[in-house]
């Protein structure tokens, strides 16, 4: 026998076993995996984690075979055939490999190879745990199955509450059932109810079951603004169903001329509310570095009605820098935050090294949550939070009279912004033509000379012409963002530069002599870069530019600008005009004043019309005034579908007191309240006017 | 005559049959005391128990028989609303019950006192129960002399001044008192179900509330008086009604131009008038409209002229014109803009207050917005918002601006004072003149209120001043109530002409009575708004539920029956009586006791002589 024929003769009865050993344990599995599958997603995705199981399980039985080798055979025999004297390995070796006495044991294996049976050396079958595995997975298949499903559950219909009366042969809805289902991000689950009102999360789906007694032809859903939603019939009943955006009113039709009109019924939304941010730690917005500090950790906590997303951004702003170095840098740091989905805690970490946060500088934070909505999710940002490191001097300001702005005028800065172009001009001097090389430099030199103009005003205004008041300029005032960076970012003292300017005759009255000196300096540095500059030779005006920037640097450190106090002024008098007699332009006029229309009548007469007073009108009234109020004037309601509601009542019945009533409350809700005008007082009776005539009165 | 006879015959048998009962019983008495011997009853037994018998004998003769009251024959007892059964029980006389008393035993049902009175046409002097006589019933007690002691005011609200009619948008007020005050609050709800004012009672029961209209036309408010715990307890209609008058011509005279005029220019046409405005801008040169001549003719188209203080130095002759239109009817407001010489000519008048003078700040009343529950108040007494200012967007952060008015007090004969601020004092004087009134306003700056989110009371402040010196004019008038539904309601003037409507559209036609003055009686059967007349003479007035406000109605039905015995003069002294039958009760007390005292001195040792058992009958 050879080899070959030797191992599948006595490995085949435990290949046999063990792959139908293998079935039997994985095919409980696969039945478990098939329920789940079934349950979750129907037949196809049982069908297809079956297919994909199966696979697998071969795939798994045919590697577990390939471990039956002639290795694990001579194992075998080795262990269950002690007559086999340990040499079962002489079985599969070549015969002219072996010397004479491995021949002679083989041959003598050989012979007693057939004392015993093949299917002797298959495993077990181990009964017990398969029998237990199989009753597990049995349990487990019936349960998935047959476990009541929500989505899938029968409805069971209520029985109407709508009071109609009985007429024979008109159809009639004689039980109901609403399903809210909500949107699968809010987690809620699908609720079924008798009524068929309902206040239900933004974005749900509805389905109606409706049944009618007798069989209606087209039933459908009247909504009372917009088309109507028509009914499907479902065996006995009639289903709809709608996504629901947007509060409304309906009342079941079933569409027969004979039926009495039914009640209005009325779905309102709750909307999603936007996440909250909560700042737990610290307490103030505005923190000071601790001497040490080396990391902060604020603590925020985000809550929403849904849940928020566990991702976060954390805006984190740098602002380094002193005077007119201030550099801010921008960046978004993601968070994961911890706790449960609807109170999320996001506890970042910041390392100052990591940062580059050093003394001086300003670190901003701000957290942007957002909820779980889809689609679209909401976002929040929340409050900002300072921590602040404080610079290592501060100015003294003691004893002064007026108020001190310890910073300058943010526009004392763009000097080294001259200085930049100029410089940026020469690198670029080969590529460009002298012609519009020299046009630049004049642009430049006519910056120079509007920063020198803005200088000299703190001199007294010692400069030729009035460049003040240049478009953009920092002396708008009106409009847009404050002239420049303030200085030293988010100083509180700062007021003064960030929304306005001193506004005193002189500016040079703000500054003490010496600074005066220096910045007379500056200026006078100034006026050598302009001259240079519109001359053409950048090159030459740095030197003094950057002499300019020095000076400007001084007067900076000096830091110290004087403003006076200033009261309420009036206009000056116009001696040119006053008192001379003429009177060209003057004349009569009239000033017109239209009264304004608030657009209100129609709610007014309507109320007038439903109560029961004078105007009221006891039949039937034309409520279409009211109605095309209430299309445009939606918004300016809190709830405008109880007015439509109301109006819906009176017009199906006129008569109906309790209907009026509820739109009478409903109209006074709509009312704007006027401005008071006139009630006359009532006009006395003939025998009081005679009185009062008789008796005159006398003036002084 | 034969009931009579049976009477007398029954009395006779049973007085008969008790008297020989009685002998009998002594009798027996005396045998057994004999046959007794030594050991029978002490002499006071023996004696109690002989005077006891005829005693029980005549209690039951007289539980059987009552003999009748005595009484004066002229007087009789009213029993009316809210009258206690013990009072009833106790009054001797001829007690009648009218339709509104609760169920008295012996009281005799009649649907009103005149029915009474021509029952009983001996009556000379009346003894009122209860809360006292309902309007049907004061008439007929006129003249007899009354006796009320009126019972302990009901718990409620006893007292309730209902609005004026107002201009529609403007604020107004009731007020009130309530019984028992401790921990009472009061509520006003407004006609769409949301409390709009809460007040709790002051400690003399007394609460102010105030709303707001919005429209034209008649409202129903509600007031609710709610009980420490919070229970309600009552509630109350409060009718309001707004009236917007149409067009009424508004002429504005200034001396000078100024943001005063510029708001009350805007808030007079918003609010309706046909405004025509006069601002002299010095040399001749004038602004605002088209100028008119003042002349009477006219002036006399206008409702009412303001005008300021430098205006009314420079009008020269146009004053007298001016003041020829107010004796005419037309309303005049003088506004103080600080002019000193003008000040004096108003002092002549009796319209420049008086005493310490200066200027000091205006109070103004506060809107609370601190709470929800606050803010939600606010909010509805504003109305919706418009395109121009959203709902509650100046309730956020309500300023009050700083206004103020002249010092002192108006203190002439024919000067009313009015248009309290929040601390009470007055801002504002009118004095008639003519047909027509001359106000002056005390504020020289209205326009910072319209200018910090308090429009309304700008508003307010100005329609109140020009509704209250304004040419009078035609429009739903409001009779002054309260009535209620199934009384009689006195209409006078135009209203008693015209048919009434009532709330379901049914038309009654009034009969004038000429021997009241002209006045008619009109029995309402439901409670509403009735309007009464036609056309521009209408009057509307409201009827409360016949149920609504028992206090308030008990209270007016005390005063007056109360002012009608002050009215009467003193009681006649009776001549002769009247006898009625009389209750049994006490006497059948009276034969029990005495059945008692026998039978316990029967069955006690006591008085026993010897050691023998008790007689063997």
């Amino acid at each position: 026998m050879s080899a070959d024929a030797l191992l599948r003769t006595w490995t085949g009865p435990a290949r046999r076993r063990q792959s139908t050993g293998d079935a039997l344990w994985l095919a409980p599995a696969l039945l478990v995996l098939a329920a789940l599958g079934w349950r979750l997603g129907g037949t196809a995705a049982a069908l297809g984690l079956l297919a994909t199981g199966l696979a697998g399980g071969a795939w798994l039985v045919r590697r577990r075979l390939q471990r039956l080798d002639e290795r694990w055979l001579v194992r075998r025999f080795n262990a269950l055939r002690p007559d086999l004297e340990d040499s079962a390995a002489l079985l599969f070796s070549a015969p002219d490999r072996l010397n004479p006495l491995e021949r002679l044991q083989r041959a003598r294996i050989e012979q007693r190879l057939g004392a015993g049976r093949p299917e002797d050396l298959a495993a077990d079958w181990r009964r017990g745990p398969l029998l237990a595995l199989w009753g597990a997975a049995l349990i487990a298949a019936a349960l998935l199955m047959l476990w009541p499903s929500r989505a899938g559950r029968p409805v069971h219909l209520a029985p109407s509450a709508e009071h109609l009366p009985v007429i024979p042969g008109v159809p009639r809805l004689v039980a109901q059932n609403l399903r809210v289902v909500p949107p699968a991000y809010t987690g809620l689950p699908a609720r079924d109810q008798g009524g068929l009102d309902a206040r239900v999360p933004v974005g749900s789906r509805l389905e109606w079951t409706l049944r009618f007694a007798p069989q209606p032809g087209q039933p459908r859903l009247g909504l009372l603004a917009g088309p109507p939603l028509p009914l499907r019939r479902d065996g006995q009943d009639w289903m709809a169903a709608r996504q629901v955006d947007a509060a409304f009113l309906y009342r079941v039709d079933p569409a027969d001329p004979r039926a009495p009109l039914a009640p209005l019924h009325r779905i309102d939304v709750i909307p999603d509310a936007p996440p909250q941010v909560r700042v737990i730690s610290p307490a103030a917005s505005l923190t000071l570095v601790r001497p040490g500090q080396r990391a902060w950790g604020p603590v925020f906590a985000a809550t929403d009605d849904y849940g928020v997303a566990a991702q976060a951004r954390l805006r984190v702003t740098l602002a380094v820098g002193e005077g007119e170095n201030v550099t801010f840098s921008e960046r978004e740091i993601a968070l994961t935050g911890s706790g449960p989905a609807r109170d999320r805690r996001f506890a970042p970490t910041l390392d100052f090294a990591r940062l580059g946060f050093a003394a001086g500088g300003d670190l901003v934070v701000q957290l942007i949550v957002r909820d779980t909505r889809s689609p679209g999710p909401q976002e929040t940002r929340g409050p900002s939070l300072v921590l602040r490191w404080p610079a290592p001097k501060a100015p003294e300001s003691a004893g002064l009279e007026g108020m001190v702005n310890t910073t300058l005028p943010a526009y004392f800065r763009s000097q080294r912004q001259i200085i930049l172009d100029a410089e940026a001009l020469l690198r670029q001097k080969r590529a460009l033509p002298a012609e519009r090389f020299a046009g630049r430099s004049a642009a430049i030199g006519d910056d120079q000379a509007i920063l020198r103009g803005r200088y000299s005003q703190f001199l007294g205004g010692e400069e030729e012409t009035a460049p003040e008041h240049a478009e953009g300029d920092g002396h708008d005032h009106s409009g847009g963002l404050p002239p420049a960076r303030p200085a030293g970012f988010g100083a509180p003292e700062d007021v003064l530069a960030e929304f306005g300017h001193p506004h005193d005759d002189a500016a040079a009255s703000s500054l003490d002599p010496a600074t005066r000196a220096i910045l007379k300096n500056a200026v006078d540095e100034m006026w050598e870069a302009e001259r240079l500059l519109k001359q053409g030779q950048p090159a030459a005006a740095l030197p003094p530019a950057y002499r300019a920037l020095r000076f400007i640097k001084q007067v900076q450190q000096a830091t110290r600008v004087f403003l006076s106090r200033v009261g309420q002024e009036r206009p000056p008098i116009d001696p040119a005009r006053r008192l001379t007699g003429k009177r060209d332009g003057l004349a009569s006029r009239a000033l017109p004043v239209a009264p304004v229309d608030s657009g209100d009548g129609e709610i007014a007469a309507a109320w007038r019309a439903l109560g029961d007073g004078p105007g009221a009108i006891r039949g039937a009234i034309d409520l279409a005034g009211v109605e095309r109020w209430l299309a445009g004037n939606r918004d300016r309601l809190a709830d405008p579908l109880a007015l439509a509601a109301a109006l819906d009542a009176v017009r199906a019945d006129p008569a109906c007191a309790r209907c009026r009533a509820v739109l009478r409350g409903q109209l006074w809700l709509a009312l704007a309240r006027p401005p008071a005008g006139l009630a006359p007082r009532p006009r006395p009776d003939a025998a009081g006017q005679r009185y009062l005539r008789l008796i005159g009165g006398r003036a002084p | 005559m034969m009931s009579a006879l049976s009477t007398l015959s029954a009395e006779r048998i049973v007085a008969a049959v008790l008297g020989l009962a009685v002998l009998l019983g002594w009798v027996r008495l005396a045998l057994w005391q004999r046959g007794a011997g030594a050991a029978g009853a002490a002499h006071w037994r023996l004696a109690a128990l002989a005077a006891l018998q005829p005693l029980v004998a005549g209690a039951l003769f007289l539980t059987l028989f009552p003999p009748a009251w005595q009484h004066a024959a002229d007087e009789l007892v009213v029993a009316t609303a809210g009258t206690p059964r013990r009072a009833a029980f106790a009054t001797r006389g001829r007690l009648v019950a009218l339709p509104e008393a609760p169920r008295l035993d012996r009281a005799e049902a009649v649907p009103d006192l005149a029915t009474a009175l021509r029952r009983h046409p001996a009556t000379r002097r009346l003894v009122v129960l209860g809360q006292g006589l309902a309007p049907r019933d004061l008439d007929s007690a006129r003249g007899l002399p009354i006796v009320h002691t009126s019972p302990a005011e009901p718990p409620g609200i006893v007292a309730l001044a209902l609005p004026a009619p107002v201009a529609a948008g403007a604020a107004f007020s009731v007020a009130g008192r309530v019984a028992p005050a401790a921990g009472a609050r009061v509520e006003l709800v407004d006609p769409a179900g949301r409390v709009t004012d809460r007040q709790p009672v002051a400690a003399d029961g007394t609460f102010r509330l105030s709303g707001t209209t919005r429209a034209a036309g008649t409202a129903r408010f509600a007031l609710r008086l709610r009980q420490p715990g919070g229970r309600l307890q009552e509630e109350a209609d409060v009718p309001v009604l707004a009236v917007a008058a149409a067009k009424p011509r508004l002429l504005i005279l200034a001396g000078a131009p100024g943001p005063e005029i510029k708001f009350l220019r805007r808030w007079a046409s918003d609010a309706g008038f046909a405004v025509q405005t006069q601002i002299a801008a010095g040399g001749g040169i004038a602004l605002g409209d088209a100028p008119i001549a003042l002349t009477l003719s006219t002036l006399n188209g206008y409702a009412a002229a303001i005008v300021d203080e430098r205006a009314w130095a420079g009008l020269g002759t146009g004053r007298s014109t001016l003041l020829e239109a107010v004796r005419g009817g037309m309303g005049l407001v003088l506004r103080s803009d600080g002019d000193e010489g003008t000040r004096a000519w108003w002092r002549g008048f009796g319209l420049a207050p008086a005493g310490r003078g200066g200027v000091v700040p205006v109070v103004l009343p506060e809107v609370a917005v601190d709470t929800p529950e606050a803010l939600a108040l606010a909010r509805t007494r504003r109305g919706i918002g418009t395109r121009d200012v959203p709902e509650g967007s100046d309730l956020d952060d309500p300023v009050l601006p700083d206004v103020t008015r002249l010092g002192g007090k108006w203190s002439g004969v024919d000067v009313v004072p009015f248009l309290a601020d929040a601390g009470g004092n007055p801002l504002a004087a009118w004095r008639p003149l003519g047909t027509g009134r001359v106000a002056a306003f005390a504020v020289p700056d209205s326009y910072p209120l319209a200018l910090s989110g308090r429009a309304d009371l700008f508003a307010d402040w100005w329609s109140r001043l020009l509704g209250a010196v304004a040419r009078p004019a035609d429009g739903p008038a409001l009779i002054a109530g309260p009535f209620w539904a199934g009384e009689r309601a006195v209409l006078c003037g135009p209203a008693a002409a015209g048919p009434v409507v009532q709330p379901d559209g049914t038309v009654t036609t009034l009969v004038r009575d000429r021997g009241a003055d002209g006045c008619a009686g009109f029995w309402s059967t439901r409670a509403g708004w009735h309007q009464a007349g036609t056309g521009g003479a209408a009057q509307v007035f409201y009827v409360h539920p016949a149920e609504a406000i028992p206090a308030l109605r008990a209270g007016r039905d005390r005063t007056a029956t109360l002012q009608l015995a002050r009215g009467a003069g003193a009681a006649p002294q009776g001549r002769g009586t009247d006898s009625q039958p009389g209750s049994p009760w006490p006497w059948f007390g009276l034969w029990l006791a005495g059945c008692g005292a026998l039978w316990l001195l029967e069955r006690s040792t006591r008085g026993r002589g010897g050691m023998r058992a008790g007689p063997v009958a």
